[in-house]
């Protein structure tokens, strides 16, 4: 593998954050995030060297990272899978009320994700993120048709699970 | 734009900003300091040491299959053991050919769409699943061909039947843990399709 240190700080300086985000998608465990976020961080270092400029570095990035973490949610042992469907997470820091709020909206959201197939989770997250239907069928690989109906349905999906009065 | 469309978008930028402030939840490090580089160094270099090892493994046992045909064919080869051999070299053959056969079209870059990395990892846990069946049906050619040949010249001793049972207890064991894994795997990589269409 060559050695593209300072490219791969660059891509995460720029990408880190949304890396960061991805995660939590397909993790809830904290020490279990960390290690996914690591797998990323690797499968991108040896990705890179191959990127030709054929897609938006964004993209790249995106299927880089969405790719290995799907490899790692099919491979997690099934007695994490069942630790990580039954957590909760609770926000225990304390805080002015505004901020209390943010975390509460934050949680309520991550929670109703992980009630999700892991399908809708991962198109949600492209969504949550800003892309727009286009670039979400270019990471998908379908046509902007398809990718919107997913879209749709998973937005209804997430809708139904925050239910009318928990929405954030 | 209707009522029920601005609440909508409304109620999706609080959820959009919700999203972003996941990232602040942890204290996140934007950038990737030097440690982190290093640890993501150590951790490709435990990933190539275990390739090689792996590597190493398969070439020592073919050594040692040359060694032992040297061996055997130098010291005069009785009748019994040439067929053997023949049959040790044949059975080699048909794996190596198998092996190279059931890892065509399954290489995937990291960087290809979703949709086909799913698709690509279906393929893959379907040619391990071949693998586990076509290993169990080449050991049970090999135990039938193995037990006619010790039988036909009279080489049946108790110590070869322990060998070839104890043989056996390995592959089988391997194969039911592969098995319970690559079902394990398709069932969730199949959930994943049909949610996803």
């Amino acid at each position: 593998m060559a050695d593209d240190g300072a490219e791969l700080e660059r891509v995460l300086g720029a990408w880190g954050p949304l890396l960061r985000r991805l995660t939590w998608a397909y993790e809830r465990d904290a020490a279990a995030r960390e290690d996914l976020l690591q797998e990323i961080h690797l499968a991108l270092w040896r990705a890179l060297p191959r990127f030709r400029g054929e897609c938006a570095e964004r993209t790249f990035v995106l299927r880089v990272a969405h790719n290995r973490a799907i490899t790692h949610t099919f491979r997690r042992p099934p007695r994490a899978a069942a630790l990580d469907a039954a957590q909760e997470v609770a926000d225990p820091r304390p805080g002015p009320e505004n901020e209390a709020a943010a975390a509460q909206r934050r949680e309520r959201l991550l929670a109703a994700l992980h009630r999700l197939p892991l399908a809708a989770r991962q198109i949600l997250t492209l969504h949550l993120e800003g892309l727009s239907g286009r670039e979400i069928a270019e990471l998908l690989g379908v046509t902007e048709n398809n990718a919107n109906v997913r879209l749709s349905r998973a937005r209804g999906a997430l809708e139904a699970e925050l239910g009318g009065k928990d929405r954030p | 734009m209707s009522e029920r469309t601005v609440d909508r978008n409304g109620e999706w930028r609080a959820l959009t900003e919700a999203w972003a402030a996941t990232d602040d939840a942890e204290g996140a490090e934007v950038a990737t300091p030097h440690g982190a580089l290093d640890s993501l160094r150590r951790r490709a270099e435990r990933q190539r040491r275990r390739q090689i090892a792996v590597a190493v493994l398969e070439w020592l046992l073919f050594a040692g299959l040359l060694v032992l045909t040297v061996v055997v064919l130098r010291g005069g080869a009785a009748a019994w053991e040439l067929i053997w051999l023949a049959s040790l070299w044949g059975f080699t053959a048909v794996a190596m050919g198998f092996a190279w056969w059931n890892r065509r079209a399954t290489w995937r870059a990291a960087g290809v769409a979703l949709d086909d990395y799913v698709r690509l990892a279906r393929l893959r846990a379907e040619r391990q699943l071949r693998t586990v069946r076509f290993v169990l049906a080449l050991f049970a050619v090999e135990v039938i061909v193995v037990v006619a040949q010790l039988a036909w010249f009279d080489r049946l001793v108790p110590a070869a039947v322990a060998a070839l049972a104890a043989a056996a207890a390995v592959i089988v064991s391997w194969c039911v843990v592969t098995r319970r894994r690559l079902d394990r795997d398709l069932s969730r990589i199949d959930a994943f399709r049909r949610n996803a269409h």
